[in-house]
């Protein structure tokens, strides 16, 4: 077995990470900024963002080995150093809060509305943190299974999906006067790409080669066109007049399908109840081991079975006391969005005009 | 013994997980909804459920019909809510709605409006999306009377033969889905089956045609043909043809149609084109169906076929007004910014038809049988 992160277990770990939760919401929030274009907005998203993942992953290619408290500390100096660790773990204990918030509201809303939420959470977290604990080469290699299940069956649904009903639904596929709006929805279609900050926490070996780059560049574009295949299909199943009700909408266009030639499958829920959510539960996963890592750099000293039981029950409690928060889900959408472009841009591409002025190859 | 005690703890939880907390329920605890009856009387809401009694005994609740296997429990109320509550009095256990098959409006809550019950069931979770809407007359307890004697129940009834004639294009998609999106839209106009009991069975016997969520008009089923060929792919019906002094019995299907929009002078146009394969199945005479027979058969049954759709779009165009073909589609396509602004009753009332078939007839072919050939001997007779 290999002992670092694979170029396809990197590839898997950005697919999960970034599509877990946005893909059960994105139809929606596309289709109410971007209208029918929705598509050209998120492809175009995509390639910017490949472009940021290009960026992280040279930094990390130029200092292999380390992750972001590492490289920092030697370009910047200790204390930036540990400001900049702060900010992340800052940023990923509330990416970490909001995702279990919506897994829990997600569970409530479409599968098991009587389970009290404190309850899908208190079950939840210490599956992740025990994922969590067991590092960084165990994840990869876990989200490589399970992401290869997901993409495949996931795909598959949407792509059933798209049989189900008239493309007219989702035509015209560009409207030359509408264009002014597809570039304002761009801002909608930050937040899905949110999540490629988590390379930052993934060493790279001598054995990944350049060719890292290129895996992250298509993972990214392929995440892209991922998400064109599930707003287009989730639109046209339920309509764009209708699809604005559903905060999530890709579950609901599901649950609306019924498969009368698939006797032994007629309803695709039970689908995302186990692959969608093991991909969601591997999303999380991958958060809760990027916090553990920052931290057991920061505090070295810390047992990792300590340091994961203290993350655990803070994201829980913090988790609680922001769980019927209106306010904290649209501060993490809103203002979410721009701390997320700090962490995925502005500090990576800082770090590597750094180290091209102090000259590290 | 750290990771004893962290394996132990997940099993645990996994166990936990496995038996869905607190949703689960035996389904023996549960009331298994299979037909919902929204109607009006008299100011008040009314419901009629018919409920699976699944252990197959007498009816149990307050019903006022029911029989061995289904028990119909009715509830009145002032509002849907009150109506569920007054309804949740009579039943001793909890209603399960995701297995309904069939919900019907009665024509008086039709007309009142179908919106806020479809709301309602928007956000009645249990409720499949997939479930089939449909329109009846207002004895709501004529249905299940005519159902009494069926092994299944009304509502299995009524969607088993809405899924049957879907299957060959005979009726029209009434999914709650479709009709939730339809309601969400700026022109909301649709079809929903309507069903009635008739010596005991039930009968699709029309459409009721909703618009801005009421019902206004009413289709009867030997008009809809014309209908089926508009709204759907594929459809297959069968015509009597006359030619000569006979009658040949042709099976149409449709095998496809493409719709062009143009607007030209503030007239909105449309030239549909049909393609259709027909079979002739059998002739009322002894004679041979001879090539200037089969092209007047053709032209007849061209002629037909365009009656149907000239009645379809001419009935939707006076009586109601409303594009329920959702001809609008098409139009917003190609036309996205003329559209924005256009007033689409008015626009579609006055919107011009030109319609053209390509007919491919084939006499006999699928039976071992052809009525072209004859004996050579005949010809010396």
């Amino acid at each position: 077995m290999n002992n670092y992160i694979t170029n396809r277990q990197i590839a898997f770990l950005l697919f999960l990470t970034l599509t877990s939760y946005s893909v059960v919401d994105i139809a929606r929030a596309m289709a109410a900024s971007a209208g029918y274009g929705s598509w050209l907005t998120i492809l175009v998203a995509s390639l910017l963002f490949a472009f940021i993942g290009l960026v992280i992953i040279s930094l990390n290619y130029r200092f292999k080995g380390d992750m972001i408290c590492d490289y920092s500390k030697k370009l910047t100096g200790n204390f930036i150093s540990i400001v900049i660790t702060m900010y992340y773990i800052f940023y990923f204990f509330l990416i970490v809060v909001f995702l279990n918030t919506q897994l829990s509201s997600i569970l409530e809303a479409e599968f098991i509305p009587r389970t009290p939420r404190a309850v899908t959470m208190a079950v939840s977290i210490p599956i992740f943190c025990f994922i969590a604990y067991k590092g960084v080469i165990t994840v990869g290699r876990l989200v490589e299974y399970y992401g290869l299940i997901y993409l495949i069956i996931m795909a598959a649904v949407f792509i059933i999906m798209l049989t189900q009903e008239s493309t007219m639904r989702i035509r015209p596929f560009f409207n030359e006067a509408d264009a002014y709006l597809y570039f304002q929805a761009l801002r909608e279609a930050i937040f899905p790409f949110l999540g490629i900050e988590i390379l930052l926490v993934i060493p790279l070996s001598h054995k990944n080669g350049k060719s890292v780059k290129t895996t992250v560049f298509l993972a990214i574009i392929s995440i892209g066109l991922f998400y064109a295949l599930v707003v287009e299909s989730t639109i046209l199943k339920l309509g764009m007049n209708d699809i604005m009700h559903y905060n999530n909408s890709a579950i609901v266009a599901i649950r609306d399908m019924e498969l009368s030639f698939l006797n032994f499958l007629k309803r695709l829920d039970v689908l995302f109840l186990t692959v969608g959510f093991s991909g969601f539960f591997m999303g999380i996963s991958v958060v809760y081991t990027a916090i553990l890592e920052l931290l057991s750099k920061l505090i070295p000293k810390a047992k990792r079975w300590l340091l994961i039981m203290i993350i655990g029950v803070i994201s829980f409690i913090l988790a609680m006391i922001v769980l019927e928060s209106q306010a904290f889900t649209e501060f993490v959408l809103d203002t979410g969005r721009y701390l997320g472009l700090i962490a995925a841009l502005v500090i990576p591409i800082t770090l590597l005009i750094l180290s091209k002025v102090k000259k590290y190859v | 013994m750290f990771r004893r005690i962290i394996i132990s703890v997940l099993i645990f939880i996994v166990s936990l997980s496995f038996c869905s907390c607190w949703d689960s329920l035996d389904v023996n605890e549960k009331g298994m909804a299979t037909t919902i009856v929204v109607g009006k009387e008299d100011d008040e809401d009314i419901f009629w459920v018919e409920f699976a009694n699944l252990g197959g005994g007498q009816s149990e609740g307050s019903g006022d019909g029911g029989g061995e296997k289904f028990t119909i429990v009715k509830a009145t109320g002032e509002t849907y809510a009150m109506t569920r509550k007054a309804l949740d009095n009579k039943l001793p256990k909890p209603t399960f709605l995701g297995t309904v098959r069939i919900v019907a409006f009665t024509e008086s809550m039709a007309k009142e409006g179908v919106a806020e019950y479809c709301n309602r069931m928007r956000n009645l979770q249990e409720y499949r999306k997939a479930l089939n809407i449909i329109v009846i007359p207002d004895e709501a307890e004529e249905l299940f009377d005519a159902n009494k004697e069926s092994s299944m129940s009304t509502g299995h009834t009524i969607e088993a033969t809405v899924h049957k004639l879907n299957k060959t294009g005979n009726s029209v998609d009434s999914s709650l889905s479709q009709i939730l999106d339809w309601l969400s839209g700026k022109h909301n106009c649709f079809l929903l089956p309507h069903f009635v009991a008739e010596e005991e069975l039930l009968n699709l016997d029309g459409y009721s045609v909703i618009n801005e969520g009421d019902l206004v008009s009413f289709i009867p089923m030997d008009e809809s043909t014309g209908i089926h060929y508009l709204l759907n792919d594929f459809v297959i019906s069968t015509y009597t043809v006359p030619y000569d002094k006979y009658n040949a019995t042709v099976e149409v299907h449709l095998k496809g149609k493409k719709v062009e929009t143009s607007y030209r002078n503030n007239q909105v146009n449309y030239d549909i084109h049909f393609d259709f394969f027909a079979l002739v199945k059998y002739l009322d005479t002894t004679k041979n169906l001879t090539t200037t027979y089969e092209l007047e058969v053709e032209e007849n049954l061209a002629d037909l076929i365009a009656d149907d759709l000239n009645i379809a779009i001419n009935t939707s165009q006076t009586e109601p007004q409303s594009d329920y073909f959702d001809l609008c589609e098409y139009f917003r396509v190609k036309y996205p910014n003329i559209f924005k602004d256009m007033d689409w009753e008015e626009e579609y009332a006055n919107a011009k038809f030109k319609f053209s078939l390509n007919i491919n007839l084939l006499p006999g072919r699928e039976y071992d049988y052809n009525p072209q050939v004859d004996w050579k001997g005949k010809e010396d007779e």
